[in-house]
This record gives C-alpha cells, structure tokens and sequence, in this order.
C-alpha cells in the first residue's frame, strides 16, 4: 500500500505540479488581449485625478500653493511649513511622494501608448491623445516644480531605469509634441458628448498648450491657443454661477476643462477626499485644516466682490445644515470655502468625504491667459474685452453700472493692464493650485516682483534662482551613483 | 538515522516476533471490532508418531489458522497420535495437546501453543527500575537473559516478570544508559539503578528526516530539552532559544506576538526568519505550539545539519519534537500555574511640571510668552504610559495522558493559556490540543499521527499612532473629562491613548489552526525503511472589530458611524514525504545510512472582509454584516490577494562511519519552486561533511581524563524562495483605488506598475562550519566550539529603482551577497553527588556581518512610510541595516560659533558650512572635509548586531528542591531611537533629556534647541543612536516535590510545587522601552515585562 501510495506521488511529480500562475490576477498579455481592453489602462490614467490617492493634497498644495502670499499654515510639520518659509531641503518627503507619483502616471500613459503601438486606428489615436495629454500635463508640472527632470516618453527597459534628467527645453519640446499631437487626435467636448463628461477633449488640450506658451513667454503662441479655445471653437465657456462651478453638481460643468474626478465610495482604502481633508476650519474638527487663506488674500479683494463671498469662509459663518457650534482655533478667522458646502448632502455626514473636486483646468484660466497674451502682444482691446468677461459674471453676470461693484478695467496701459490682469488671476483662481507658479512665472516677466512681494511679507529669505524651483528629493539623487544631478540652485 | 538497536531492544529470538505479531493481531481486531468466524471450520487427521513440527503443519493445512509457539517447543522431543474426523480444531488441539502437558489460546484465526508446565514453574519477580538520580525510569525494557519474555517498567519504574528460575539473570535496557544484568540470586523484589552512559555522546539528537547519534554527528546542532522549556513564561516556547548558541532571539513582549528569532546572523534581505519543523510538518512559525507539549527543540545551524531543508534551510533550521506516549502504566499530569505579567521599563517622558518647563523654552525661542508661569504647580501631571497599563493576570492549565504498551504508544494533552498583555484592553488566550499516537501493526509496520489544534483569541496590537501619543501626549491632559469623556490631546497628531484602547476593547483576532502529520513506516528487509508522512498545517482566521461612534480628534480618532469589521482568512499548506532509508552495520566496522526521498508541497491562501457601518443599535450581539442598515453604501467589501505557489524536492544524504571514529556526512538536494520562471524553477543544494572522533584513536583511548575530542568541518549550500509567488510574472494590477470617473460613474481600471523577472532563481547561502568537540573528567567538563562562516549570494531582493523616475515598482532579483562570519560556543560543567546535583553552562555566539555586493546602491532596510528618519540601511561593505546619520560635535552656542563654520566653509570654497543650521543647533561634522554639510557627511552610527550574545545557566538540586536560573546578555548592539528626537508638533511632549535643551536662559545646555522641522529633529544624529547592551535574569525556577512517602498512600505519583518568573531582573542602559529591538529601530516598541507565576504539577 505504501509503495502504491509512493508511486501516486512520483506521479503526480510531472513537471505541470511547479507550474502556478498567480492567483488573481492575469498575465498582461492575456488580459490586455484586444483592442478594446486598452481602455482599461487608460482608465488607469484617468485615476490620477480621481483624488484617490490620499496623500494628493498634501503633494499638491505643497508644490503649488504653499511658498505663494495665498496660505497660511496651520502646522508644524516642517514638510509643510519649509515650502512656506523657504527652509526646504531635498529630504522633504512630500516633494519626494510627488517626484515618485508623478512618474507612476507618467508609467501608466506609457503603458497605454506601448499597448496601442500594435493598432492603427482611430481608437488607437484615441487612446494614444489621451494618454499623450496627460503624458504632456505631468511632464509640465515637473518642469514648474523641479524645473529639470528626468523625460518619459516611453515605456523603458531595465537599462533605461537610471537615466540623467533632462534640461527643460527638451521636456518642453515634449510637452508641445504630445499637445499637438493630442489636439490633432482628441474629440471635442461635444464630440465626446455627456457619456464621456470627465474626458479630456481637443479643447483642453488646446488650452493647457496656451498656458505652456504662456509660462514659457512664447506670448504669440500662447494667444493663438487661448483664442482658439475662447473665440473660435466655444466649446466651453463661463459657468454663470462661480460658486457652483466648486461645488458637487459643478464637477462637469460648462468651464470645467480637466475635471478633478473624486466621488464619495464606501470602498476599501480611502474614503476621504485628499482636495478636501487638509483643507477645513482650524481647530472646529471639519477637517485638517493644515492650510487657510491668508489674511493677505482676503484683503486682496477688492470691495463687494461677491467672489469673496463664494471663497472666504469667515469665523462667526455657518454650514447650512450643520448643527454643531464652530469651533475656532485662536488667531485664525478664514477658511476655504470653495470647499465647505452645505452639510446637508456630506457623505456619512464627514465633512471630509463632500465629493467636491478641483477643477484641474478651466475656462476662465483660458480667458486670463488670453488676455495677459494680448496684452503682452499690445492687443490691449482684446485684453479689456476677456477681463471684463470674468469680472462680468463675478458680478453675477452684470455689468458694473448694474452690480456697482468690480468696475471694468479700463487701463490701456501695458503694466498697469497686466497688474490688473494678474490681480484678477489672483482672485478669480484663489487656492486652486495656481497662485505660486504665476508669482515665480511673474518674476521672469517683471524681475524681481515676486522676490519684492514675498520680502514685503517678511520672508527676506527667499531667493527666486533657489527656492522658485524644488529640489529633486535627495533620496533618488542619492541612489541614482550620480546619473541623477540636482539642480545648480540646490548643490 | 538512528540505529536500531538504540531505539528499542534489539530482538534476535523470531519467536519473539511471533508473539509480537499475535498481540499486534489481537490488538487490530480488538481495536476494528471484527470478529472472525472461528468456530465451526472442522478437520481431520490421522497420524501415527508424528512430531510437532509435523502436526502443525498438518494442522495449519488444513486451516486458515496462523500457529504461534515457541521455537523450543520445536526441539522438544514429542510424538503425536492423532485421530479424528471432521472435529472443530478446538476438540483437536484439547486432546492432542493436553496429554503432552501443551496449552493452547485461539484468538482470532491466530492459535498460541504453549507449554503449560513452564508456565506453571516460574516465579513471579517485581522490582522498580530507577535512574541514577533516583527518578523512577519507565519504559525501561527487562529482560530473562537466555529466555523470550520480556516487559517495561511502567510509569512509576515498576515492572513484573514471571523468570524460570531463581538463579535467572534480568537485562535492564534502556535508551541512554548503560545496559545492565542483576542475578537474581533468590531475589523476589529488584531495584536497580541505571548508569547513564557517558551523557552527551550517546545522546540521541533529532536531526533533518532521522535521528544520529550525537557522537556521528558531523553537524552543528544546539539541543534543547523539554526540562530547558518548562521555565520560561507562558506563551511562546521559541522564548525558550534566546541566549542559545548561535541564536539572537528578540522578545517583544506583546501577548501572543512571536519572538523574532534568528540563527547565525542575517543573510536573507526579505524574511531572515528560520524553518521550523514540527514533527515532519515545515511552519514559518511556531505561535501556536503548546511549548507544555515539547519534548526537545534541534537547532540546526551549518550546511551538514540543515542541507538535507536545502530549499528552505538557509536561515537555519528548528526542529521540535512533540512529546510521544512511552510505553508502561498510563500516567496522567496536571499542571497550573498562576502569575501576574508587568511592565519592567517605562519611556522617560517629562512629567507635568517637566513638560510645562519644556513648553516655556519651546516659547523662548520665538520670544513668546512662557505659557506655564508656575510650571510646579502641575506636578507629576498624567502619567500616560500608566494610564494605559496594568499588570496583567497569566493563568494555565495543561492536562496530559502518556502511556502505551508494546504496539500502542499514546500522548493525548489539552493546554489551556490565558495572558493579559500590561496594556489595558490587549487578551491573549489559547486552547491547545495534541494527540501523538503511534501503532505498530506488525513486526514491519508502524503507522501514527501527531494532530494538534491551536485555538487562539488575541487582541488588539499597539498601533504606531497610539505608541507615538503615550509618548508625545501632554501630562496635564487627564484621559477623561469630569463627565467621564475622553479628552483630546494638545495637537491634532495626537490621539488620546487610553481612549483608543478602550475604544478597541472588542478588537479580536481569531485564530485557528491545525498542524498535524500522518505517517506509516514499513521496514522491508532488516534496515530499509519506507516512510511516508503526510502533513497538513491549515489555518482559519477571523477578525472581527466593533467600533462605536466618537469623535475625540476630527484627524485621527474619530468614527463618524458605527462600524462593524469581519475578516475571514483561510489557508493550508500540505507537504507529502516519503524517504527511504537504509541503515547497515558490517563487521563492526563500518556502519552507513542512506537517505532518500521527496516531498511534494502545495501552500494556498484567501481571505474576504466587510465592513458595515451605520447600524441601529450598537449592541455587540447584534452588529454583524448581516444586520448592516439600508443600501450597500453601508457595506465596504475588503479583499485580499489570493496566493498558491508549489515545491517539490528530491534528497539523498549518505552517512558513513569508520571504526566508530572517522565520519563523513554527505548530501544532495534538488528543489523546485513555482515562485521562479520557467528556466530557474529548479535548484540544487550539496553539502559534505567529515568528522573525526580523536579521542577514540589508541594513542587518547587510555587517556582517562579525556573522554571525548572531536573535530568536525561541514561545507554546504542552502537556498531560500521565501518571495511573493508572482515575481517572475507580468501581470496586470487592478485596484479600486485607480479607478476613473467617467461621467460620474465608476470605470474600472487596470494598469502594468511592477517590473517582473523571469530570470528569478533561489537564493544561495553557503556555509562553512569547523567544530571542536571535547568531554573531560568522565564528560563532567563539556565544551563545544564553532567557527562559521556564512556566505549569502543571488539574494532575492528587491534593489530600489534608481533615480526613482521610471514609475514601475521594482520587483525582485538575484542580486547583492552577504556575509557572516562568526563563533559560538557551549561550556558545561555538571556533576551529581549523592543527594547535591549540580550543573552550570556557558553559551555564546558571535558573528560579523558584512554586506559584500549590493549593486553600488544604498538601500533602506525596512520602511515604516510615518517613520521620519528611515536610516537603517543596506550598503557594501557595511553591516547590513547600519545605522547612517550625522556626527555631531557639540552645539552652536552663539553667532560666533556659526561665523566659526561659516570660515571653515569659505576657506574651502564654500558660501556656508550648514544653511539651515542656527543658534542652539547641533553642530553636525564635515565627513567628507568638503567644507559643507550635505546628506554626503552622513555616516557609520553603529551596526544594529550584538557583538556578543550569550547565556549562562546555573542548576541545582538537593532532597527535592530544584533551582534553576538562566542569565542572558546582549552587548555592542546599536539602537537608532527614532522617537528620541520624534518632534513634529512644538507642544509634543518629550523624553526628560531635553529639559536640558539649549535656549538663552540655558546656553550651556547638552540638548540641541528644541524646535520642530530644526536640523536636529526627525533625523538620525549619533545623539539618538544608544547602545542596546542589556544584562537580565530571563528565567528563575524554584522547584519542590514531594517526597514519596507522603504521596504513595495518596497512589500519586509526584507532586511538584514550583515557582517561575521571567525577567526578575533586567539591566540596562538604554533609553527607551526595551533594548530588545529587531533591526535596531526604535519606533514603535512594546515596553519590556516580567512575570512571575506560581506552579504545581501532579503526576498520578
């Protein structure tokens, strides 16, 4: 029997028993089979602006909001305040989660591209605008947070993992190829059509290529793209009510160009919105409230905008709907209001899980851009005229003559215009993630007006040639054997 | 392989094996409940003056009958006339047999025929057997020297033999001791003691798929005894192997968390944890092992012990035996032990008046007022770390029954364990079962099981942000408000430590788990063995966690419904053995082993969990899945990667001895492994080994004071698959965490983010081992000495993709080597006066490690993403995970001291020396003499390794009383306190050193200014690496039993009452919970405890 019993087992030792695929999950070949399936891959793209990612705010608003004279912190975590008060140094550990998740979702469109490289159609070149879109956005935000980084324009073998960075030119001439190539290929809003709210479309393209240009000074270029998007093809246009282009219904709105993409899901993992978490009222438990508008902010609009109103929570304020008392920490009297909406609709009624998102990109950025183009380019008429677009329907879509507040600019003047402009991008994109890459952007426009402005505030230790631009983590300078160079500014 | 006539009683009579078989049969029929139709078969004969050998086999012609006798009977002159037709063969036998003063006993098909006269004649002896320090020896084999019969003693050493005649001569045997005759001489009642033979050489050691003879060893093992085990304190028994040759064993302290174990350093990047082997059964891991039912523990340390694991063997191997039945009166054993569990160390943390004092120089700095203008005022303030602990009660019960006969041996045993952890609200209990069975069908078969079933209830485990409050919460901060809520800490980094403890009370992890064996072993020819032993190590988890509603931190301690969380988990693992084994001895000279086998092994795993939320009533009977309110918004599924993977391995080892003194040991082990690709799934793992016995050599045999001297020296390869079983796969992730949002709607998403490696191949890990073994003064003196080294090569790990831009996550592969060198060794002294007894032993151990490829790259070791100063790393020529961070060289007391540095800087070409350092800062040392500071002057702070661990063990008996004491040590180790500087919220509170922090109304204090996001804060600085030195009394047992006279009447056995306590004393200097700290990273210990528990144990 026991003989028997031992023959069954050399049986059973044919060469098939060693062979176990893993247990749930497939192979990529098997299940990225067809054609079709790619759109899976690219769904994965589109996850990067779902807010899924917990640590996104923190990442986000370091890199963008924290150094600028919008915020004020309400931490002590120096990983926040040293983007604040310019003590930054190459261990901070959000800079390095953002260098690090920036490059897995430049992996996933490379992945979407390496994936339709076997198929030439139309929904190939779908795939591949999509992909090449976000390819090109992610790219332009490592240049305005690093200034150089390492290019990805291709899924890379094991070879190419430690590769030196690449000056900004290069990652520029990049960013307009795969734009160019997306605005060829992308459907427009109305082409998409509702079904595929949320998509980026040829009109986002076009617009993010104009901010580019702008952020590059290439004036012409960026006119061109922005009047593309606000005069020619008039896909998008202003949502008549700016509060509501924040709130939950806002998310697909007629201005929305590059939707943030955060619903509430009671799902494993995280349940909290990131856009939302870190934002809140100091010492009242809605929410982390690490971040608040700066006091310098709240002045800065000017008398009777209503936009105030839409974006400055202010102490003694309620939450419609919310039944407890307010409390607030010592010494801070605002908060963000274009995140605190009514209780009412609060998932599990959390403040921290109100499906509001970030609007990535919008119409209204498209308008400034224009006119800060024009202006640049002595177009000043057509300056005024997209100014007054945005001051118009700040006023409720009145006129000033009607509203009396918010008069038109009326200011031929190049400088004045443009300081006119900028106030205006100030006010109108309060805490969106804009503020500290125009104010670094400005000071190659007009030198030093941003070293001027933040030294006006007390922060006389910042310096524009190191501390406009992050330094790549030490972490992978470190482990790179020297293929990765930090940048000059931060040896 | 052990030979066979150390294991039993060699029997050289067959008829000897007949009786055996006739008591196997009865026994078999007895125990299947059949009964044969016996009766009513008839037979006839005729016959005239025929033999006896000739009347059987008429007999047995005719029949179906088995007939057992005496070969004697054989040559006995008898002649039979028989006569009869178509009679039962009962009639037959009664008549033909009677005359001739013959008996008979059917049973079954099987007839025994016997001579009664003999029967009739002999005398009936009784006697008690006893070791030589007088404890009654059962299972002890007595023989009649010249005769067949034969017995054991019985549980109390006691045996009866009925012997031919009063001038017979008894043989006592008995495993370990000498085998001894005692002439009868007239004698009725025998007592004898047994000598033990000449101890450690004649141990019989638990080895890889056998046993050996501890003088044929050609291997490095450290054994331990059940007697070694039954001191420490409830729980874990591989508690037992700490200060152990050749082993670091790290004790967390936390009930039901196993101690990190590991043997001869650290080789493996990913899981350096050791095999163990239970009874045949491989485990990672030995929690739920009832150490009550231990018989001895076999450490195997070098190539030649442990090559025969070759797959698995590469950190060292731990074979445990469980407790088997022993063959004599069944014996039944109590024992209980009650005890109390408390915590030894506390975290130096600022007191009341301490952290208001503390706050006022954190206000200095920024020239705030002092917010604390009477810090006395507060004294002691709350004491978190006593707010949250307690000494907690350790209660356990353990039942066994051991007994057995000549064909049936059994050990049947229920244990019962109930520990509560020193923190509040954190149970441990567990029920043990065990039932070691072995039946021997006949002369050639055996089968048995080894089955025990763990059922074991844990709470909830010290979360780090829990850790990180006790420490940083603020002492004037009581746990509860006057109402009796729970207050919120001083930040919103803080979460109130009591609450969370009394929030998580109903926190239960459930788990289940059966590791068990069946085996059959059938000797074909005389020393050919077949063996099979199928083992099944299946686990069932539940974990369920009811959470009501609070809202004491709107960050992190807060649950704004109430929540309800199940998870089941449930995997197995079967492995099926089968060896072979050939055991020869020719002409005295020459004695070999063959081994060879293989097993096939198959490990699969899956779990499911659900939350719900929302539920009407908070009522512990009611919470369930099932009664979640309203739509699935309310349900949360949790999920959880399955996994599956396959082995299968082929072995063969050859041992051979010449003249008792030249050895040679050598193996050979193939394995395959689904975890690799294609091409690599297969490895093969040789070794070879060679032993000399000087001491049995003519030219030391007369030396009387030696009696033992022994070199030995192994080389061999192992190897280690311990990775994720998909590797060497590209598969497509899918996780609801990317998913889009298309148009509101949920799209799922799926995405190519790991690298894979096909080319994926074992891990080697070489290792030399030279030993010298030595026995002195009739082996009182023992001495043992190891030299080692440890090569580990193709490592399986996962390099960090360099430059950190590609996006894919690395995967795992063949790169890096790492090396241990190192000794250790075994002192023993032990001698036995007539009622004084006495021993001491010395263990060491110490090694190096070294890092000798790592691919030009520095790697963390281990990640804990909210630890700020990740700084145990991996680099070459380094020990692996040492300590980096800066040197520091005082502190920057004044502008002048900056403008001093900032010189430096400028005469080396440099704008400044260390930017963002100021006034009250550490001033860090330029390593690199480049004139600043960069992440460049990071530095060597220390390796994380003890530069020596040991033991030393002291016992004792005298009438009745045992003492037993176990010191062990650790010295040279470095720990990094990662929560020594752990400041990133100003109004946290800290350890008391930094009272001493600089500020300007203390400018000459040692601590750096206590400021968050400063250069001294959150980083690694030789001012937060200490050493882990630490001395302690582990274990201390006090023992009395009984003396006989007392309990005979009473017909018990032996009563012992006893006292056992762990950690009685513990020195060190360390500032922090415990020295006793895995990979040298303080973050998120578990403070240090002792116990003490009163015992009694009754055998009857």
């Amino acid at each position: 029997m026991i003989i028997a019993l031992a023959g069954l087992g050399l049986l059973s030792s044919c060469k098939d028993y060693l062979e176990v695929t893993p247990q749930g999950q497939l192979t990529q070949d098997v299940f990225f089979s067809d054609e079709n399936s790619i759109d899976m891959a690219l769904n994965r793209v589109y996850s990067s602006v779902n807010w899924r990612f917990f640590r996104l705010g923190t990442m986000y608003f370091t890199s963008h909001e924290f150094g600028s004279d919008d915020v004020r912190l309400n931490t002590g975590d120096p990983n926040f305040t040293s983007a604040n008060d310019f003590s930054n140094s190459p261990g901070n550990v959000y800079l390095e989660r953002l260098w690090g998740r920036w490059y897995e979702y430049l992996n996933d469109c490379n992945q979407v591209l390496e994936l339709t490289k076997k198929y030439n159609s139309e929904q190939a070149n779908k795939y591949n605008a999509q992909a090449r879109y976000f390819r090109a956005y992610y790219h332009f935000d490592l240049i305005n947070v690093f200034g150089e980084a390492v290019k990805r324009d291709h899924v890379p073998t094991p070879e190419e993992y430690n590769i030196p960075k690449s000056s900004q030119e290069e990652l520029y001439a990049l960013v307009i190829q795969d734009l160019e190539y997306a605005i060829q290929h992308l459907p427009t809003r109305s082409e998409w059509g509702a079904a595929n709210n949320g998509r980026v479309t040829k009109g986002t393209a076009k617009g993010l290529l104009a901010k580019v240009y702008l952020y590059r000074q290439d004036y012409a270029n960026a006119y061109k793209w922005a009047n593309e998007v606000v005069n020619v093809d008039k896909e998008y246009s202003l949502d008549p009510d700016y509060r509501n282009l924040f709130s939950k219904d806002g998310k697909y709105s007629v201005e929305s160009m590059m939707p943030g993409h955060y619903i509430y899901q009671n799902i494993g993992g995280r349940l909290r919105n990131p856009y939302v978490e870190f934002q809140g009222i100091p010492g009242s438990g809605i929410g982390s409230a690490i971040f608040t508008p700066s006091d310098n902010l709240v002045n800065a609009f000017e008398a009777g905008d209503p936009r105030k109103q839409a974006s400055i929570f202010t102490r003694g304020d309620q939450i419609e709907g919310y039944t407890k008392t307010i409390n607030w920490s010592n010494g801070f009297d605002y908060a963000n209001r274009k995140v605190i909406f009514p209780a009412g609709p609060w998932p599990d009624a959390d403040f921290f899980k109100q499906e509001l998102n970030l609007p990535f990109l919008r119409f209204a950025d498209i308008v400034l851009i224009f006119a800060e183009a024009a202006n640049e380019l002595n177009k000043a008429g057509e300056a005024i005229d997209a100014l007054e677009k945005i001051r118009f329907r700040a006023r409720g879509n009145k006129t000033f003559e009607v509203a009396g507040v918010l008069p038109k600019i009326t200011t031929t003047d190049k400088s004045a215009l443009r300081e006119a402009i900028w106030k205006e991008r100030r006010i109108e994109l309060a805490l969106e993630g804009n503020r500290w890459l125009d104010l670094m952007r400005y000071e190659r426009v007009v030198p030093n007006y941003a070293t001027n402005l933040l030294h006006s505030l007390g922060k006389t230790n910042f310096v524009y040639a190191k501390h406009s631009k992050f330094p790549i983590p030490s972490v992978f300078i470190a482990n790179s054997n020297g293929v990765l160079v930090q940048n000059d500014a931060w040896k | 392989m052990y030979r066979k006539n150390i294991a039993l009683p060699q029997c050289g009579f067959s008829v000897i094996f007949r009786i055996m078989k006739l008591t196997v049969l009865l026994l078999t029929l007895s125990l299947i409940q059949v009964s044969a139709a016996t009766r009513g078969q008839t037979i006839s004969v005729n016959a005239e003056n025929i033999s006896f050998r000739e009347l059987i086999s008429n007999l047995r012609g005719q029949t179906n009958f088995d007939f057992i006798y005496s070969a004697e009977l054989c040559r006995q002159e008898r002649s039979f006339s028989v006569h009869c037709l178509d009679k039962p063969l009962e009639e037959v036998l009664e008549t033909c047999l009677k005359e001739k003063a013959l008996s008979f006993k059917i049973s079954g098909t099987t007839v025994l025929i016997y001579n009664a006269v003999d029967e009739a004649r002999q005398l009936a002896i009784t006697g008690t057997v006893k070791d030589d320090k007088g404890e009654p020896l059962p299972g002890v084999s007595v023989k009649v020297k010249g005769q067949p019969q034969g017995t054991s003693t019985g549980v109390n050493g006691s045996f009866k033999i009925n012997v031919p005649s009063e001038n017979s001569i008894l043989v006592f045997a008995y495993v370990g001791f000498k085998t001894q005759e005692f002439q009868l001489k007239g004698q009725t009642e025998v007592s004898i003691s047994l000598e033990p033979e000449s101890q450690s050489l004649n141990e019989v050691v638990v080895v890889g798929y056998g046993k050996q003879r501890k003088s044929d060893m050609t291997g490095s093992v450290t054994t331990i005894k059940s007697s070694d085990i039954t001191g420490i304190r409830a729980g874990n028994a591989a508690e037992a192997l700490q200060g152990k040759s050749g082993l670091t064993v790290t004790t967390s302290g936390a009930p039901g968390v196993a101690p990190v174990v590991r043997i001869r350093g650290i080789g493996t990047n990913v899981n350096s944890n050791p095999l163990y082997v239970v009874d045949g059964m491989m485990t990672d891991d030995i929690v739920w092992l009832n150490p009550n039912d231990i018989d001895n523990i076999s450490v195997l340390k070098d190539a030649s012990a442990t090559a025969i694991y070759g797959s698995r063997g590469a950190n060292g191997v731990i074979v445990i035996t469980t407790k088997s039945g022993k063959p004599g009166k069944t014996a039944f054993n109590y024992s209980a032990t009650e005890g109390v569990q408390y915590k030894i160390s506390d975290y130096d943390v600022a007191n009341g008046t301490q952290y208001a004092q503390l706050m006022n120089t954190v206000a200095s700095y920024t020239n705030a007022a002092a917010p604390y203008s009477n810090p006395a005022q507060f004294g002691s303030g709350t004491n978190w770390m006593d707010e949250i602990s307690r000494s907690g009660k350790m209660r356990e019960h353990q039942f066994g029954v051991n007994g057995g006969s000549e064909n049936i041996r059994y050990n049947i045993s229920a244990g019962y364990l109930k520990q509560q952890g020193i923190w509040n609200n954190t149970d441990y209990d567990r029920w043990t079962i065990r039932a070691n069975n072995e039946y021997k069908l006949n002369s050639k078969v055996k089968i048995g099981h080894n089955l025990g079933l763990s059922l074991a209830n844990s709470g909830q485990g010290p979360a780090y942000r829990n850790m990180l409050s006790v420490l940083g919460a603020s002492p004037l901060i009581t746990p509860q408000n006057a109402n009796g809520a729970w207050n919120s800490m001083q930040n919103l980094d803080l979460i109130n430590p009591a609450a969370e403890l009394a929030l998580n009370k109903e926190y239960n992890f459930n788990d289940q788990r059966f590791v068990g064996s069946v085996w059959g072993s059938w000797e074909v020819i005389k020393g050919l063995t077949l063996l099979t032993n199928l083992g099944e190590d299946y686990y069932n988890n539940y974990t369920s966690h009811p959470q009501p509603i609070y809202t004491i931190n709107s960050s992190h301690q807060t649950n704004t419904s109430n929540r309800f969380r199940e998870y089941y988990g449930s995997g197995n693992t079967h492995i099926w053995t089968n060896t072979l084994t050939y055991d020869r001895k020719i002409k005295d000279k020459h004695y070999l082993n063959f081994l060879a086998g293989y097993t096939i092994e198959q490990s699969k795993n899956r779990g499911l969990g659900a939350i719900g939320q929302g539920y009407t009533i908070y009522d512990l009977d009611y919470l369930s899945l099932y009664s979640t309110p309203g739509s699935t918004a309310n349900k949360t599924v949790e999920t959880q990667q399955p996994g599956k993977s396959t082995r299968m391995s082929y072995m063969f080892r050859t041992n051979y001895t010449l003249m008792d003194r030249y050895l040679l040991t050598a193996t050979m082990r193939a394995d395959g492994s689904s975890k690799f690709g294609a091409n690599n799934k297969w490895g093969y793992f040789p070794s070879a080994a060679l032993g000399w016995r000087i001491s049995e050599e003519s030219f030391l045999k007369d030396v009387s004071w030696l009696n033992n001297l022994k070199l030995r020296a192994s080389w061999g390869v192992t190897g280690n698959d311990k990775i994720t079983d998909r590797a060497a796969y590209a598969v497509v992730a899918q996780s609801e965490e990317f998913h889009a949002v298309i148009d509101g709607k949920v799209r799922p998403a799926a995405g190519i983010i790991n690298a894979f490696n096909p080319d994926l191949k074992w891990e080697r890990n070489e290792q030399k081992d030279l030993g010298l073994e030595m026995g002195f003064f009739n082996n009182k003196l023992t001495a043992e000495l190891d030299l080692w080294t440890r090569d580990t090569k193709d490592l399986l790990m996962v390099l960090p993709v360099k430059g950190g831009s590609v996006g894919i996550a690395p995967t795992f592969t063949n790169s890096g080597a790492v090396r241990n060198t190192g000794y250790d060794f075994t002192l023993g002294w032990r001698e036995n006066r007539k009622s004084f007894k006495y021993g001491a032993s010395f263990t060491g151990s110490s090694f190096k490690n070294k890092v000798t490829d790592w691919k030009d790259t520095r790697s963390v070791l281990f990640a804990d993403w909210w630890i700020p100063n990740q700084n145990n790393v991996i680099e070459e020529g380094k020990p692996l995970g040492y300590i980096l961070g800066y040197k520091t060289q005082g502190i920057y007391r004044s502008q002048a001291d900056l403008d001093k540095w900032k010189a430096y800087a400028t005469q080396k070409g440099k704008t400044a020396y260390h930017p963002a350092a100021q006034i009250g800062d550490p001033i860090f040392q330029d390593i690199n003499g480049d004139g600043t500071i960069n992440e460049a002057d990071r530095t060597d702070l220390g390796s994380v390794f003890p530069k020596f661990t040991g033991s030393l063990n002291l016992n004792a008996e005298y009438k009745g009383f045992d003492l037993t004491l176990d010191i062990a040590g650790s010295f040279g180790a470095k720990i990094l306190n990662a929560m020594y500087n752990f400041y990133s919220q100003s109004t946290n509170n800290m350890h008391v050193d930094w009272l001493d922090a600089w500020s300007s109304s203390n400018p000459n204090g040692n601590m750096p200014r206590l400021v968050a996001g400063s250069i001294a804060m959150n980083q690694s600085l030789d001012l937060n690496v200490f050493s882990g030195d630490y001395v302690k009394l582990r274990s201390l047992m006090f023992g009395y039993t009984l003396p006989n006279s007392l309990l005979s009447k009473a017909k018990i056995n032996k009563v012992r009452l006893f006292f056992t306590g762990s950690n009685l004393l513990y020195f060190t200097k360390y500032k922090g919970f415990t020295p006793e700290i895995v990979n040298g990273m303080d973050a998120n210990s578990y403070p240090m405890s002792g116990s003490a528990q009163f015992g009694v144990n009754v055998t009857f």
